[in-house]
């Protein structure tokens, strides 16, 4: 976080006021969804000798990791008050929204980890695919930078990454005290939905076949 | 007789030898460039449960004998829900504590009291209510285990584990144990002792018994299932199959199946 502040604060200048606040903003949503997301990948595997001498909803076991990781990420917010104190930035009731929008992203997060954890257990070199995608994920995202900076017609191949309208928010709601633009919340709520749909249908589609694979 | 606790009709379980390990995308993407290709590619079929029916009453100590491969811990699985069945139906009714392959469903990397706490909660015991049995786990356990309470389960001997186990699973207080080859690592005391403990269950509660001596048969079962080849060869009296079994086992080519 600081040498991120430091290149792109001073020594390639962003011009976005409030820089190390502003990369904070998304860079802890966006910490939440990578580290959550490649730990929980491997939360059927893992625990192999649960899979294959028990039964109990495997999806517990995908649960218990994103929860995890979720009470890390309310941590991590915790310096981000300070830091918003620090920077003077006005910290308004609106603020409080961070708190349904990350249950927002905690259930995406465990939509994406549902599909990720069952397709792992047939496929190992998804983890390092998804290491790669993540590692495109990043720059893909107004996280470093910010959508103004960009080209006008750039910014429809933003829609397509499916975190952005998150991050998108939470900068609106935390730095600049705004509610997110009812776009961005149709979009939030359409992405929501195609997650889980597909995350509980490859879940359910695997399932069955968990304990023959990991034994 | 009233209402069979476990109802098994016609299982049938297959599993896929692979003839080609395909374990990443890459190679499933190598694969159908192959298939395009025209090679020969995919799995073997392979049967290991066909047409199983039994039924257990809730007092029933059933034994199942056969060799290895058989599908003896296929069907302990499928009953426990560990698996689902290819074909087939299974109903349960009340509460089954699997003593698997030495060992519970443990975690190797967590601690004897985590584990201790992770499998009662598994078979749904309150939190409270583990702590105030744990001193009476671990003295059923015995064998030193008490002192390995803090360490990694990994670390614990496989002797050990299983001495925990036993523990671990009676406390829970299940309805049904299955039992597979579990016992044969213990010492002879604590053998004696889990024996005497299911001795104790004689007539309330419904066991399951994987084994390969026929003296645990007669000694312990009111039933006993031979298994060959995945199929039911004989099924009865555990004094009867106990004696064609071991007759067979003697000279398995050439005494005729039953």
């Amino acid at each position: 976080m600081i040498v991120m502040s430091i290149v792109f604060g001073i020594i390639f200048p962003t011009g976005i006021p409030n820089y190390p606040v502003y990369l904070l903003c998304g860079l802890l949503p966006w910490r939440f969804f990578q580290v959550a997301t490649t730990q929980s990948l491997q939360s059927i595997v893992n625990n192999s000798s649960l899979v294959s001498r028990v039964y109990l909803p495997r999806q517990i076991l995908v649960l218990s990791t994103v929860l995890a990781n979720l009470m890390g990420t309310l941590i991590e917010f915790s310096i981000l008050f300070p830091l918003m104190l620090a920077f003077r930035v006005p910290i308004r009731p609106i603020v409080l929204l961070f708190v349904p929008l990350l249950l927002y992203e905690f259930l995406l997060v465990f939509a994406v980890s549902l599909a990720l954890s069952a397709l792992f257990v047939f496929y190992r070199d998804l983890m390092h695919l998804w290491e790669v995608f993540l590692n495109i994920g990043i720059w893909a995202a107004p996280v470093m930078y910010s959508l103004n900076q960009l080209p006008k017609r750039w910014l429809p191949f933003y829609g397509l990454n499916p975190i952005v309208p998150m991050i998108l928010s939470f900068q609106n709601v935390m730095l600049y005290a705004t509610f997110p633009r009812p776009l961005t919340l149709v979009q939030m709520t359409i992405n929501l939905l195609a997650a889980l749909g597909i995350g509980i249908a490859l879940f359910k589609h695997f399932e069955p076949r968990f304990a023959d694979e990991v034994a | 007789m009233s209402e069979p606790i476990v109802q098994v009709t016609d299982v049938w379980k297959q599993f896929r030898i692979p003839h080609e390990k395909k374990h990443t995308i890459f190679e499933e993407a190598a694969g159908l460039i192959g298939l395009a290709k025209g090679r020969r590619l995919g799995f073997e079929e392979f049967w290991a449960l066909q047409g199983v029916s039994f039924e257990l009453q809730s007092n029933d100590r059933l034994g199942l004998v056969g060799a290895n491969g058989s599908g003896k811990t296929t069907l302990l699985k499928i009953v426990a829900g560990i698996t689902p069945p290819t074909r087939g139906s299974v109903q349960v009714r009340g509460k089954i504590a699997t003593i698997l392959q030495l060992g519970l469903a443990f975690h190797p990397e967590l601690t004897v009291k985590e584990n201790i706490q992770l499998y009662s909660s598994i078979m749904g015991i309150r939190g409270q209510e583990t702590r105030r049995r744990i001193g009476d786990i671990l003295e059923f356990a015995g064998g030193g285990v008490d002192q390995f309470i803090d360490a990694k389960l990994k670390v614990l001997s496989s002797g050990m584990q299983m001495r925990l186990a036993f523990a671990v699973a009676i406390s829970t207080d299940p309805d049904i144990f299955f039992i597979d080859e579990a016992l044969a690592v213990g010492d002879l005391e604590f053998q004696q002792k889990c024996l005497d403990t299911f001795e104790g269950y004689k007539g309330k509660k419904a066991m399951v018994l994987v084994t390969h001596s026929p003296a645990m048969l007669t000694r312990f079962c009111n039933k006993a299932i031979w298994f060959s080849h995945g199929k039911v060869a004989a099924e009865g009296d555990p004094n009867e199959i106990a004696t064609k079994y071991e007759a067979f086992m003697a000279h398995p080519d050439e005494v005729a199946m039953g």
